[in-house]
């Protein structure tokens, strides 16, 4: 199974940002974290899969491969054509990657780690992702603030909360699986949405409530329309007990970590992150202390 | 001086309307040569300067006396560098206990970490950092007086936002207890049946309840290397 990153450098180059949920930046406590985050997330699934490739721009070679000198086994440069494209959107590098891949694979977020495979349930899945967000306020939210700032929402989005009365949106922590089609098809109606709309992408716009919904509400609206099932790492966040930033996840059954949301932004998760580094890749830890 | 070491003791102030930074400015110039000692006086030149009630000024003296411990407890760059490389050899200690069963676990000698210092409150000041942006004066009047541990640990980590390297972490009344057992070293078994016979359990599925929940808050305590083993 081919493990997928994607960085599109263009909105972390923007202005430090004191919102943790907004992207600029990456959302993160102080930049030194963030390449922190990409090296541990690179080589903690290195360990695991044979395959791990780089989707992103030239800026983000530059940074992650000659200056980070991180261990993909294939790089994409594709990501420039994204720039005319406003920072805020800053999750289209990911719908760009998945346009672009031929064999099945998983997309891991730079702030998610592991120290096991993932079961076959996983890998063998038509698709995948994290986990269920039963935190419904978040859509509710994310919806009428669109609407109030003439977004235009897709059919199968108002189609599928017609249906169903909820959102039932799967987290893209992780996500993939080995129906290729679907990606394909599901990174193009991601750009019709996303174009069709792109006069509307103003001040006004919180970039961290519209991908929500143009990456993860309609992945799993599309899944649902074409009755294909998605498979989710964690299958009840309530019942596995679970903070996923916790690092004390990796001595746990489920060995993963995601820095979901704001926890990139906590002292305690940058703090742990960087001693988990430094004992696992001392040498990567090294070298980006280096460039500060 | 950095005010925003003070941000609770200030923002106490505004909630109850008395603006504590022009109170200090009267005492001490707007540079704030002695802010910390005119910080100390504050009860008194409250007291002094207008009527509160009881419960303000205690709440006003309880935050004063946090935030000024908080601020005494920041360590000097080269200290900050010294606590940094023995959190990381604990780090590297922690990954061979956190693999071990409990049996190997029970009979290890842990004590609290020297870098750790827990203590208790009337008002619930300290709270999880996912909660900080939402933190509101408002609720901690509200919810009243009551009995609210957290403690302060020094890391090897200097945070520019926070200009410390003193992390503030919220306990519950079971973590602090587990601390206080810890106080001296203590054999992880120990501790485990001492906790557990503080509670009343009538059946034999709590009682094996109760081993697991102590199980996993020991668990915690020496992942986040509260405590550590002592050889």
């Amino acid at each position: 199974m081919k493990i997928i990153h994607s960085y599109w450098s263009k909105p972390a180059k923007a202005t430090f940002n004191k919102n943790p949920t907004e992207k600029l930046n990456g959302g993160w406590r102080h930049p030194k974290y963030q390449y922190m985050s990409w090296a541990l997330s690179c080589l903690s699934f290195k360990k695991y899969y044979d395959e791990i490739e780089l989707v992103t721009d030239r800026a983000g070679e530059e940074l992650l491969i000659s200056q980070l000198k991180l261990p993909y086994t294939s790089v994409k440069v594709e990501l420039d054509k994204l720039d005319d494209y406003p920072k805020k959107l800053w999750a289209i590098g990911k719908l760009c990657a998945f346009g672009l891949q031929n064999e099945p694979f998983i997309h891991v977020d730079n702030d998610v780690f592991i120290w096991e495979q993932f079961n076959k349930r996983i890998e063998n899945a038509p698709l995948l992702a994290q986990h269920v967000d039963f935190d419904e306020g978040h859509y509710n939210f994310a919806m009428e603030h669109l609407k109030k700032n003439g977004i235009r929402i897709p059919q199968i989005l108002q189609r599928d909360f017609k249906k169903y009365k909820r959102y039932n949106v799967s987290n893209a922590g992780i996500i993939g699986g080995n129906d290729i089609e679907f990606f394909k098809k599901f990174s193009n109606q991601a750009f019709e949405f996303i174009d069709s709309n792109i006069e509307y992408v103003n001040e006004n716009i919180i970039g961290a409530t519209y991908a929500i919904v143009y990456e993860q509400y309609l992945f799993s609206a599309m899944a649902r329309s074409e009755n294909i099932r998605i498979e989710h790492f964690i299958e009840d966040l309530r019942t596995e007990n679970m903070d996923l930033s916790n690092f004390i996840r990796k001595y746990e059954k489920k060995k993963y970590v995601h820095l979901i949301a704001g926890a990139k932004s906590y002292f305690e998760s940058c703090r742990e992150l960087e001693q988990q580094l430094i004992l696992e890749y001392p040498e990567y830890h090294t070298r980006i202390i280096s460039l500060f | 001086m950095d005010a925003r070491h003070f941000w609770r003791t200030i923002s106490l102030g505004e909630t109850i309307n008395l603006d504590i930074l022009e109170i200090l400015k009267k005492v001490s110039g707007t540079n704030f040569d002695n802010f910390e000692t005119d910080l100390k006086n504050l009860f008194s030149i409250v007291n002094s300067e207008t009527k509160l009630g009881q419960n303000y000024l205690e709440m006003l003296c309880e935050i004063q006396a946090i935030e000024m411990e908080k601020f005494r407890l920041r360590d000097v760059k080269r200290t900050i560098e010294k606590v940094f490389r023995e959190d990381l050899r604990l780090s590297a200690e922690r990954e061979k206990l956190l693999v071990m069963d409990h049996k190997s676990l029970n009979n290890i000698r842990f004590i609290l970490n020297p870098m750790v210092e827990i203590y208790e409150s009337f008002w619930e000041w300290t709270v999880k950092e996912s909660r900080q942006r939402s933190f509101n004066l408002e609720n901690v009047l509200k919810e009243g007086k009551g009995d609210y541990y957290f403690l302060f640990e020094r890391t090897g980590v200097y945070d520019h936002w926070l200009d410390t390297n003193v992390f503030e972490y919220p306990l519950t009344q079971y973590q602090y207890f587990l601390l206080q057992l810890f106080g001296e070293e203590r054999e992880i078994q120990s501790v485990t049946n001492e906790f557990i016979e503080t509670f009343d359990t009538f059946t034999f599925e709590e009682e094996q309840e109760l081993l697991i929940l102590t199980r996993r808050l020991i668990k915690e305590l020496i992942f986040k290397k509260h405590i550590i083993r002592k050889y």
